[in-house]
This record gives structure tokens, C-alpha cells and sequence, in this order.
């Protein structure tokens, strides 16, 4: 650091010597407007970027379309299955096609599953239906008797982090998670720490339950959900509906909002002052825009255990 | 009919109960296969009882004394599988069965060792055995999601599995109002669960609400030697905790030679000669065959 005394002599030098030390910090930012579609052409003061509660000067934001690394999760867990498997598995392939529908040539993308706990992540595949859907049926007979989400998700994460480009995770669950070694808090830090997006398509509802002694047990699994997204800066998508009156909602054009939204985000390079903080929050001005960013500038580290991931492996057809 | 829950030492496994001099009748009989009984004494107000001696207790197999071969009362790390019922029957028990689980975790010791499971479509709530408190606590708070699913027997006996590889003293502590037994495959899964458990030396514990009560686990329970326990809305849960696992812990091992070696269920007492004092265990077991 410049010692200010140093500074009286040659004032405007040490200003610009001053602005260059200080750190700056990219951060992916999607901005969605009322439609569910990516807003184009926002300016840069348009952005306000606060830190800890603390106005962040955004020295530039662009805008590009990349080609996304994706992993699709799927929860096949008894919860999510309910008794129409068949309904469960026209929903994977909806969550699919959303993902295959804009897909472009330089994505690449997996599937992974969550269902007992084993943690099957499939290599990128071809951007076709069929090599997806393959799987899916595949996975019929797959233990359901644990939902280890969140290690799914960081799982997922892990396996993208060799893939090249703008990462996303595409989780479909009804958030019910069971027998996890990681917290969801976890799963989020370690997304984080990979600059992986989580955006969630909740296919579950929540619950209240009478005890009792007249209290209420609330069965509020989609604040978990909620908050993976947010604090990723993923997409979180209620889908509540397909489970309500036991059907398939085509997932479809939800996972294609989710996916455009971080791949056509903007990149937000902030200028950061020494102590600035790390709770991250983003303004966008523009009325009637909702913007997904990481809530955090750093996330806690988190390290995988042998053990997890000594329960990776490629796609493999249940037995 | 159901067999006495016992632990089976083979031959080659002696060396180490002749260690006690209690052991040596054992010792005396080539061959023999020795027998293992867990057994709690209460006084007649309910209380455990510990530090009784081996000349204490007395056995009879199908009426007939038989000598203590083996004796222990040394606390051991427990190994526990903690199963919470989230059917429909104790939906509005969610809470007050989470705050029991966290309550038994509050009672653990250092050493001692827990996984959690589930009466409903996702029996598996842990990953697996942990000795982390926070673990246990986390899936405790996070991971309880009610069910409709009718099962209870089946994910009784995945309880008694997982604990098939464990060391300590073992046993699956399940919170719930009781399972159903009114059909045959219910029937069938009922005596499943005990023979496995019995012959596994798995203690099963049942602990339900006073007001719902617990069904006919409280005397598959009883039968296995383990306890059951139905607590009112009153009491102090933390406390009905600490006495389950220190009844738990506070267990007697007791070894027997079976007079016959004959394959067959036999009935069995386990006494002990204290006034206002009763010693619960198993009543039956079933002898090995004799070698061939």
C-alpha cells in the first residue's frame, strides 16, 4: 500500500498509483426481466453492487454470450418418485429437453442422479435426447430409499470443474434431502468456491402438519432450495404444481429460462476496497427486472471427503 | 415363539471369555458353544440397578439351573441406530420426535456411535455411523420429512442390518407408536426381524408417546430382552433419554453353556437374588446344533 504521507508530494501519481492497487473482483450477475427472459441491454449505472451494505463502485460490465458446461441433477429418490414413476420420468426428460433446446455446439453437458447413495455422474454427453433419456429409463430400478441431494449437487459441481466453460447445475428435486454427509450450506459454499451456478426447478410442496400440543410443524423444504440458488446466484423455479395434482408440468421452458439466464449474464467487474466485506448484493434500477448473483464474494472453503467421492461414478445402470 | 436374543462365541472365540475365571465350566466343555445373554436389572421402582455381582444372577434353561460361564458389566460404547416413525400414525408426534432423537444425542458419550433411520419410503437418513453429534443433530433438524407409506417392519429389519458389521453394544431405538401385524407378509416380517435380532444380539428399544402407545412392539421388545418405554407429555424428555441409554449401556453380559446342543428353541430365566429386584432378559433361545 501507498503510505499517504508519501502521497503529499506527487498527489495526483499516488491517486492513480492508489486506483490501481485496489483490488478489482468479476462477478457473474443474470438479470431476468418480468418475461423470464435475459434483459440485453442494461448499462453500467444501471448496476449497483453493495458489499456488507456498502456501495461498491462497478468500474465496468459486459456482456457476452458463452457456451455453458452444464450438469443436470435429477432427484429419482422414493420422495420425488411418488407412486407414477412414469410421470417422474416424463419430468426428467422435460428438465432435458430444457437443457438441450438452446444447447449450442460448445456446451457440453452430464447427468446426474440422485437415489440412494451411490452419486452417478454421467461424462459430457451428446446434445441429443437419446442419449439422455437412455439413462433416465436406466435408472428405474435404482435404490430410492435416500435423497442425498446436497452431496449430489456438490458431487456435480466437482465433476464440472474440468469442463470449460461458464458452469451451471440444473437441479429438478422436491428438496427433500436425506442420508447427506454435506449441509446444504455446504453444497452452496462449494459451489461458490467453483463459480458454479445452481438453479433449482422445486418439484415439491411444502407442508404444514398440526402437533399435538397445537403447534405446527412446517415441512418448508423449499427454503433450502431457495437459498442454494440465491446464494449461487442460480435460478430458483417453483414447480410445485407437478406434484400437487400428481402429474408432469412440462419443466421445460423452465429450465430454459434458468440456462439462458446465466448464459447470457453479465460480467460485473467491481473495484474493491480494502475491508470491503463479502456479503454480496446487486441492484439492478431497471422496474421489473430480478437479478441473480452470488451472495457471497467468498464462500467458506469446503473440501470434499475421500469418502464422497469415493461414491462418484460414471453412469451405471442400477441392478 | 420367539428365540432369546444371544450372541454366538464359536470354539475358537473362547480364549477370550476364559479370560474370567467365571469362564471355566466353559472351558470344561469340549466343543461347547457358549451362549450370551444381555440382561438390565430394575428394582421394583423402576430403577437401574448396577454393580451386581456374577453370583448374583441365576440362569435356568427350560427350568434347570445352569452356571454362569461368563460375566461383564463393563460399560461399553454403544452403537445405536435411532429410527423416527414419520407415518401418518405419529404425524402429529413430528416434533416431539425429533426433540426425543435430539435428546438421545444429548445423551451420548464420547466413544458412543449413532446413525438415524426412518419408518417411512426413505429409510435412510443417515449416510452412515457417525460419532459427530452435529451430524446427527443436523439430520435430525433437516431431514425429517413425514411419509404415508405403510411400512414399518421392513424398515425395522434395514435398522437391524446396518448394525450388522458394527462392534459395541448394538441396538436400534425406535421412536414410534408400533407397527401393524395384520397381514401374513406382516407376520412374516415381524418374525424376520426377531430371529435376525435375537440371533444378531441386536437389542431392539421402543419408545413411544403415553397416549399412543406402542403397540405390539412394546412386547416384541419385551420378548427380545431389550425396553420399552411410553412416556406422557409431562415428562422431562431429556431425562427419559439419559435413563434409556444409560439402561442401555448399564447392561449385564452374561454367558451360559446350553446343556444341549439340540438346534431347538428352549425357554429361558435369568433371575437375580436381590429382594425387589428383577432382572429382564431374554426368555427363550435356541441352541446350536451339535457338530456333525
Amino acid at each position: 500500500m501507498t503510505k499517504p504521507g508519501a502521497c503529499l508530494a506527487a498527489a495526483l501519481f499516488c491517486a492513480v498509483v492508489a486506483a490501481q492497487e485496489v483490488p478489482t473482483r468479476d462477478v457473474i450477475v443474470s438479470v431476468v426481466g418480468a418475461d423470464g427472459k435475459p434483459v440485453p441491454d442494461l448499462r453500467p449505472d444501471e448496476f449497483q453492487v453493495f458489499v456488507d451494505d456498502r456501495r461498491i463502485p462497478v468500474v465496468s460490465v459486459t456482456r457476452s454470450d458463452v457456451p455453458l458446461s452444464m450438469a443436470a441433477v435429477i432427484d429419482m429418490s422414493g420422495s420425488s418418485r411418488l407412486a407414477q414413476s412414469r410421470f417422474a420420468d416424463e419430468r426428467s426428460e422435460s428438465v432435458v429437453d430444457g437443457v438441450l433446446k438452446d444447447a449450442t455446439a460448445a456446451d457440453t453437458a452430464r447427468l446426474a442422479r440422485v437415489g440412494g447413495m451411490d452419486l452417478f455422474i454421467s461424462p459430457p454427453l451428446p446434445l441429443r435426447t437419446q442419449p439422455f433419456t437412455t439413462r433416465i429409463s436406466e435408472a428405474h430400478d435404482c435404490p430410492v430409499s435416500s435423497s442425498p441431494i446436497w452431496d449430489a449437487v456438490a458431487a456435480a459441481v466437482h465433476a464440472l470443474t474440468g469442463d470449460p466453460h461458464r458452469r451451471l447445475v440444473v437441479l429438478a428435486t422436491d428438496g427433500r434431502a436425506t442420508a447427506t454427509t454435506l449441509s446444504v450450506a455446504d453444497a452452496a459454499h462449494y459451489a461458490l468456491q467453483m463459480q458454479t451456478a445452481v438453479s433449482v426447478i422445486d418439484v415439491g410442496v411444502s407442508l404444514t402438519i398440526p402437533q399435538w400440543n397445537g403447534e405446527v410443524a412446517v415441512i418448508e423444504r423449499a427454503k433450502a432450495l431457495r437459498w442454494l440458488a440465491a446464494t449461487t446466484g442460480g435460478a430458483y423455479i417453483p414447480d410445485g404444481p407437478a406434484l400437487r395434482v400428481r402429474a408432469a408440468v412440462d419443466s421445460y421452458p423452465l429450465v430454459r429460462r434458468a440456462i439462458a439466464a446465466r448464459r447470457h449474464a453479465y460480467s460485473v467487474t467491481l473495484r474493491l476496497p480494502a475491508g470491503a466485506g463479502n456479503a454480496l448484493s446487486v441492484i439492478v434500477t431497471r422496474p421489473e427486472t430480478t437479478v441473480l448473483a452470488p451472495s457471497l464474494l467468498d464462500a467458506p472453503p469446503v473440501e470434499l471427503s475421500a469418502s464422497l467421492l469415493a461414491r462418484v461414478g460414471d453412469w451405471e445402470k442400477c441392478k | 415363539m420367539f428365540p432369546a436374543r444371544f450372541l454366538w462365541l464359536s470354539s475358537g472365540c473362547l480364549a477370550a471369555v476364559l479370560a474370567s475365571p467365571a469362564s471355566e465350566q466353559a472351558a470344561l466343555r469340549p466343543g461347547g458353544e457358549l451362549i450370551r445373554v444381555h440382561a438390565t436389572v430394575r428394582s421394583d421402582e423402576g430403577r437401574l440397578i448396577p454393580a451386581i455381582g456374577a453370583d448374583q444372577f441365576e440362569i435356568r434353561v427350560d427350568g434347570k439351573p445352569v452356571p454362569v460361564a461368563s460375566f461383564s458389566n463393563d460399560a461399553q460404547a454403544l452403537t445405536l441406530v435411532l429410527m423416527v416413525d414419520l407415518r401418518g400414525g405419529m404425524r402429529d408426534r413430528l416434533l416431539w420426535s425429533r426433540d426425543a432423537g435430539l435428546a438421545l444425542v444429548d445423551a451420548l458419550r464420547s466413544g458412543d456411535r449413532l446413525r438415524i433411520g426412518a419408518f417411512g419410503r426413505e429409510s435412510q437418513l443417515s449416510p452412515g455411523f457417525t460419532g459427530d453429534p452435529s451430524a446427527v443433530r443436523r439430520t435430525l433438524m433437516e431431514e425429517l420429512w413425514p411419509e404415508d407409506r405403510p411400512t414399518f417392519w421392513s424398515d425395522l429389519y434395514a435398522g437391524l442390518d446396518w448394525l450388522t458389521e458394527e462392534s459395541g453394544r448394538r441396538a436400534v431405538v425406535a421412536i414410534s407408536n408400533g407397527g401393524d401385524v395384520d397381514t401374513r407378509i406382516e407376520r412374516q416380517l415381524t418374525s424376520t426381524v426377531m430371529t435376525d435380532a435375537l440371533a444378531g444380539g441386536v437389542i431392539i428399544y421402543a419408545i413411544g408417546a403415553k397416549d399412543k402407545g406402542l403397540g405390539v412392539f412394546r412386547p416384541i421388545a419385551q420378548r427380545a430382552g431389550g425396553g420399552h418405554i411410553a412416556f406422557s407429555d409431562t415428562a422431562d424428555v431429556r431425562a427419559v433419554m439419559r435413563e434409556v441409554v444409560n439402561e442401555l449401556r448399564l447392561e449385564y453380559l452374561i454367558g451360559f453353556v446350553p446343556p444341549v446342543l439340540d438346534g431347538r428353541t428352549h425357554d429361558l430365566s435369568v433371575r437375580v437374588r436381590l429382594p425387589e429386584a428383577t432382572a429382564v432378559a431374554a426368555r427363550r433361545f435356541t441352541a446350536p446344533a451339535a457338530p456333525k
